[in-house]
Order: C-alpha cells, then sequence, then structure tokens
C-alpha cells in the first residue's frame, strides 16, 4: 500500500509538470513559422539609425528582399550618399557583397554584422531558432504588461553565432519581445528588444526592433521596417547582375 | 699614355663652362638612376622584412579540417607529421614558431579597435622575448594568464595604461562569438605597419578564448637563416609532407580567380580570420590538409612592380643619356674645330694619329666620370637626407617605410652597370670628332685659320 502511494504520487508529479510545461521545441518552431515566408516574398524599407559613443549617429536606408523558401535575399543600400549602390545578395549558401565603386563582388559572412552596426547579416533571414537551439530551462514571468515565457537557449551545434540565448516569448501568441545573446563563455554580448509588430497573413513580422551592444555602453541599432510587401518578386532580383544594373 | 692622359685633363677644365654643362647632365642622370635604385632595392629588403614580421617567418603552415558538419576549421591537430617533415630542414632554419591567431575587436571603454592577436607558444620561442623593441611593462609577464601585449599605436588609440583589462571580442575556429579579457602587461614599439601589427599572448590564453585544446595551434611559421633559399626549401618541404599527409599543391591552378581565392583564402587564415567554409562531400578529407605559403607568394608581384619599375628607370636614363651623348658629339666637333692649329702643331711635332684619337677620347671619359661620380655623391647625399625622416607609422605608406623611415640601400651592382653604360655611350659619342680630328692633316691643319 505504501509502495502505492509513492508511485501514485511520483506519477501525478510527473504528469502535473508535463500539463504545466509547455511545448518549447514547438513554440521555437511557431516563432520561425511566424517570421518565415514559406510561400511567399517579401520585401521591406528598411532604415538603421546607428548610435555609436565614439561615431557619433548615422542613417543607412535599404530595401530589403526576402525568398524565404529558397534562403535568398537581396539587400541594398539607398542612403547615405556615400554607401549608395552597395548591396549584399544572399544565394545557394553564399553571402556576397556588392561595392560599387570597384564594381566587384567579394565573399561575406551571415556572421559578420551589418555595415557596422549591431545587427548580424544573418538578422535579414528567416529564422532557424527550432533547429539551432534547444530549450534548457525556462521560466514564467513579465516583461513589461505582458505575461511572458522566459527560456533560456543553449545551441544544438557548434557554428551558431551565439552559442546561448535568452528569450522572452509573449505567452498567448508566441511573439518574441526580448532576446539576450551570449557569447561561448556565457557573457551578454547583445540585447535585442523587438518594439512592434505587424501581421501579414499568417505572419506576423517585427517592424521595429533595437539591438543593443552590451560590451559598449551607448552602442545600439534601431531598425524600422516599412512598406512591407509580400507580393511576388521577379526571379532576376536575386541576381548579381541585378545589383550591378541598380547600383549604377 | 700618362702624357696624352695629362693632355686631355688639361683640356677639360679649358673651357670650364662647357664641361660644366656636359658633367652637369650626366650627373643629373646618374642622381635620378641612383636614386630610383636605391629606393626600389630598399623596398625589395623592406617589404619583405615587413611582410616576414608581420606572418612570422619565410615560410607558413597552415592547417585545415572537416569538422562533423561538413564545415572547414583553421586547425592543426595531427602536427607531428608535420614537425618530422620540418626536421629535414633543421640545419637551414633559423626559428621555428607555433602560433594560434585570431582577429576581432579589443574593447575598452567606449573604444574599439580591430586588432589580430596570436598566441606564441613562449616555452619553445626563446628569441621572442628579445625580438620586440618594449617600450612599457615587462615581456617576461605574457606567460601569465590572459596577459596581452600590445603596440603603442594600439595603446594610444584605446588609452590604455598597463596593468589595464581590455575585453576582446572574437569568434571561436567554428565561427562562434566569445568574449576574453585580457591584462596589457607590455607595450612594444610598431613594427610592420600597415594594420599588420599584431597583439600577443601566450598560446593557452588565445586557445581557450577561440575554442582550441590546450596545446594545439593553428600555424606553423619558419624563419630561415638565408632569405634567398626560400623557394628551394618550401618544394623540400613539400616534397618530404605531401608523402606523409595530404597536402594542398602548390601548383599555380588553371584558373586564374581560383588561384586569387586560394590564397586570398589562406592569407586570410594567415590574419586569423577564422574562415569557415562548407566543404561539398567529394571534396571531404580526413585529419589535417596543409598548406604551405612562402613570403615570395605573396611579394612576388610586388617584387615584378618594383622589377618593372628598375627597368623602366632604366630606360629613361638612356634616354636622358643619348641626348647629353648627342650634345657630347656636337660640343667636341666644336673641339675639334677650335683646337684644328693645336692638332696640327701636335702632329707635326710627331704625335701619332691614334694619340690624337686618345686625347679626345681621354676628355669625354674624363667628363663622363667627373659627372657620374657627381651625380653618385649628391644621390648618395640625398638618400642619407631622406633616411632620416620619420614618415610615420601609421599611414599608407608605412608598410613600404622600415620602422617609418625610407630604406635606401646603395645598389653597387647596379652603380657599375651605370657607370659602364655612361663610358660607353660616352666613347661612342667622341668617337666620330675623335677619328676625324686623328685623319687632320697637319700642313693643312696648321695653314687653317677659323
Amino acid at each position: 500500500m505504501k509502495h502505492f502511494f509513492i508511485t501514485a504520487t511520483i506519477l501525478l508529479l510527473i504528469t502535473t509538470s508535463l500539463v504545466a510545461s509547455p511545448n518549447f521545441q514547438k513554440m521555437l518552431e511557431d516563432i520561425d513559422r511566424q517570421s518565415n515566408f514559406d510561400n511567399k516574398d517579401f520585401s521591406s524599407q528598411v532604415t538603421m539609425i546607428h548610435e555609436d559613443p565614439e561615431e557619433g549617429i548615422d542613417k543607412t536606408v535599404l530595401r530589403q528582399f526576402r525568398r524565404d523558401r529558397d534562403d535568398m535575399f537581396v539587400i541594398l543600400l539607398q542612403s547615405p550618399e556615400v554607401k549608395k549602390g552597395q548591396g549584399y545578395l544572399r544565394a545557394e549558401e553564399n553571402l556576397w557583397f556588392y561595392d560599387p565603386e570597384s564594381r566587384k563582388f567579394s565573399h561575406s559572412s551571415m556572421k559578420e554584422n551589418f555595415q557596422g552596426s549591431e545587427a548580424k547579416n544573418s538578422d535579414f533571414r528567416m529564422w532557424t531558432y527550432s533547429k539551432d537551439y534547444t530549450v534548457e530551462s525556462w521560466a514564467d514571468g513579465k516583461l513589461g504588461n505582458f505575461d511572458v515565457w522566459i527560456l533560456d537557449l543553449k545551441a544544438t551545434h557548434n557554428e551558431v553565432t551565439y552559442p546561448y540565448k535568452k528569450f522572452w516569448i509573449t505567452k498567448n501568441e508566441n511573439l518574441l519581445l526580448k532576446t539576450e545573446d551570449y557569447s561561448l563563455n556565457k557573457r551578454l554580448m547583445r540585447t535585442s528588444l523587438f518594439l512592434s509588430y505587424t501581421k501579414s497573413g499568417d505572419t506576423y513580422i517585427p517592424n521595429k526592433i533595437i539591438f543593443i551592444d552590451e560590451l559598449i555602453k551607448g552602442k545600439k541599432t534601431q531598425i524600422t521596417f516599412e512598406d512591407i510587401s509580400t507580393m511576388p518578386i521577379p526571379n532576376s532580383v536575386f541576381t548579381k547582375a541585378y545589383i550591378e544594373r541598380v547600383s549604377r | 699614355m700618362k702624357q696624352y692622359l695629362k693632355i686631355a685633363l688639361r683640356n677639360s677644365t679649358r673651357q670650364k663652362k662647357r664641361s660644366l654643362l656636359l658633367g652637369g647632365a650626366i650627373a643629373f642622370g646618374f642622381l635620378i638612376i641612383t636614386l630610383l635604385n636605391s629606393f626600389t632595392g630598399g623596398l625589395l629588403v623592406t617589404i619583405q622584412n615587413n611582410f616576414s614580421n608581420a606572418f612570422g617567418g619565410h615560410i607558413y603552415i597552415t592547417g585545415k579540417e572537416v569538422n562533423e558538419r561538413n564545415k572547414e576549421v583553421s586547425v592543426m591537430n595531427n602536427s607531428a607529421v608535420l614537425l618530422e617533415s620540418i626536421d629535414a630542414l633543421r640545419m637551414d632554419i633559423a626559428s621555428i614558431s607555433k602560433r594560434s591567431q585570431t582577429s576581432g575587436n579589443l574593447i575598452f571603454g567606449t573604444r574599439q579597435y580591430r586588432q589580430k592577436i596570436e598566441g606564441v607558444l613562449l616555452s619553445e620561442e626563446k628569441e621572442f622575448s628579445t625580438a620586440f623593441a618594449v617600450t612599457a611593462g615587462t615581456i617576461d609577464d605574457l606567460s601569465k594568464e590572459n596577459a596581452v601585449m600590445l603596440s603603442t599605436e594600439t595603446v594610444q588609440l584605446l588609452n590604455l595604461q598597463i596593468g589595464e583589462t581590455v575585453l576582446y571580442k572574437t569568434t571561436t575556429t567554428t565561427g562562434q562569438q566569445n568574449v576574453g579579457e585580457f591584462i596589457l602587461v607590455a607595450v612594444f614599439a610598431d613594427q610592420s605597419g600597415f594594420g599588420l601589427t599584431s597583439g600577443y599572448t601566450n598560446l593557452e590564453s588565445l586557445n581557450k578564448i577561440i575554442g582550441l585544446p590546450a596545446g594545439s595551434y593553428q600555424t606553423v611559421n619558419i624563419f630561415l637563416k638565408d632569405m634567398a633559399s626560400i623557394d628551394a626549401k618550401t618544394e623540400l618541404l613539400y616534397e618530404k609532407l605531401k608523402t606523409k599527409a595530404i597536402v594542398e599543391s602548390r601548383e599555380t591552378e588553371k584558373d586564374e580567380t581560383e588561384d586569387t581565392h586560394r590564397m586570398a583564402a589562406n592569407m586570410m587564415r594567415m590574419m586569423g580570420v577564422q574562415t569557415i567554409r562548407e566543404v561539398p562531400p567529394e571534396e571531404s578529407w580526413e585529419k589535417t590538409k596543409f598548406t604551405i605559403a612562402t613570403l615570395n607568394d605573396y611579394t612576388d608581384q610586388i617584387m615584378s612592380l618594383v622589377e618593372v619599375l628598375n627597368v623602366i628607370g632604366f630606360i629613361i636614363f638612356i634616354v636622358l643619356m643619348i641626348i647629353t651623348m648627342v650634345g657630347i658629339m656636337n660640343s667636341f666637333r666644336m673641339v675639334m674645330i677650335e683646337r684644328t692649329q693645336e692638332i696640327g702643331a701636335m702632329r707635326a711635332m710627331g704625335v701619332q694619329k691614334n694619340n690624337i684619337r686618345n686625347i679626345f677620347i681621354f676628355e669625354a671619359l674624363i667628363i663622363a666620370l667627373l659627372g657620374a661620380a657627381a651625380g653618385l655623391f649628391f644621390s648618395v647625399t640625398i638618400s642619407g637626407i631622406l633616411g632620416l625622416v620619420n614618415f610615420g607609422t601609421d599611414s599608407f605608406i608605412s608598410f613600404f617605410l622600415d620602422k617609418g623611415y625610407l630604406s635606401l640601400v646603395i645598389p653597387v651592382g647596379e652603380i657599375f652597370r651605370n657607370i659602364i653604360t655612361v663610358s660607353f655611350l660616352s666613347l661612342a659619342a667622341v668617337l666620330l670628332p675623335a677619328r676625324a680630328a686623328a685623319k687632320l692633316k697637319p700642313v693643312v691643319a696648321l695653314q687653317t685659320n677659323y
């Protein structure tokens, strides 16, 4: 009888914990899915305001074209004047940077910072958190007025830019509100705040993000997405020839 | 002969202005070509020294392996076979360095500076401590955990003091972000310039940051005793290593773009940029694939440009000299006319035709050689003065300078070549007037009155 009670209590505890613990892997998949445009193309006007305590404030405007189903994107810089004509092409697992001065493409990396800002080149492609990370621990809490899950993530392989991350996800719609990115030795390197979202079909698109450099006080980048469109984009846009042509 | 040489010497001073102008033209040409040769000669040595200092050797061996996710990473795990092969060259080696390196950002307060940091195996690199002009702190402390030695330029840019802690943001060998903390223990005077100056820490401290196991390293660099033997020794090492491990071919690719990409990728690895490339299954390999590069691989093109500069300089010198020689020829025609009666008198007194010709030739040679000597004197003086000017180490041209100073080498071989050229051209220019003077009939010459 005594054994029965112990076993029943253990089973009850396990069942309770399973019921209480949400499926975080599915949550990550939802976040990936919400930010991806599997069957559609995506384009937007992006404004980046970069603040550096040593160099001051600069503003960059660019046009972004994305085709997530083929893991492709094109970025064309429109201002300031000195950067006008520069472009990026993500295609066939490669990232190319185009310099209109030399009229040459050079190989770049998704892990590099975009134009010296706090944003990484990889921030302009679809998210793949469910593939790259597993949830190590979780808690529930509040972020401002939102009830959130706070997840500690660990990379599933050693090639992602940040080996550890911390996510704040809204409980009702699984929207990412805040992330913290940690180095291999678990030092906080970057905080990202997703200030607002816009809905396009079933997809939630963060349209205002702030990236804060946690190593240099006062260094941050604000990115705003405007003129968002999910209309089809011609195949010719995702080519080097297109970037060369529009950069003239 | 001595007598005629004396006459030629006296004749060359009879029309001082004319001799001065002819000699001056030769001196000017000689000055320009000697300065150019000095500059290019110094440039070759400076570039080679700056490159070998920046990359830490004359022969560079890097390793790359394919990891479990089919990505190429910069690492050298089975270095025993490499060291065995290097042992075959031991008589020709001045020093070997085994290092890891990475490129990242040093951060201090709100300032940051891009810097390559090299991890040095201090227990084996005995000469490391004497290779630097330390301006603050002590290099002996570099063996302490997380100790770093930086250049004066870096320290000034970050406003760092000895004993202060600086953050270092970089990537691991597989591309993950990592942040290390370094304590500044020593400052050294910039040596290579052109943004190639590294910072230094001990191997273990750097390995921890870039995710390499203790005792591992990414490159083996070799300083040879004789820089001229780089190609021969590299070939020997390549052939030896090829029998024991996978070595990237040193033959030039047929596709020039492919070749440039290969060299650029290797240089990125040497610069500490962690390059991660997806390796298609058909191209994959096991264990370490070695790449052998040399100083000459990276400086050959610059050397060729310098050679072209030398050739162009020599052609300009020849053109200048030919113009001067036309002047000499005309001047000596005038001389012949002016001295017709004198030649007639000498011939009447028994001086032979050959000797009259020789007096003219000696005179032209004296003017040419004195001009060359003057040009050489001025070029050495100007080189000496230019060599004292410090052009600084923070500009683009710093890579072509030796610690901020122009390195001008006196080009002994070229000087002899140029002297022979000037003498030969002078001889050719004076030959016709000299022969014409020698052919003058004494009676006619004595009666001639211009």
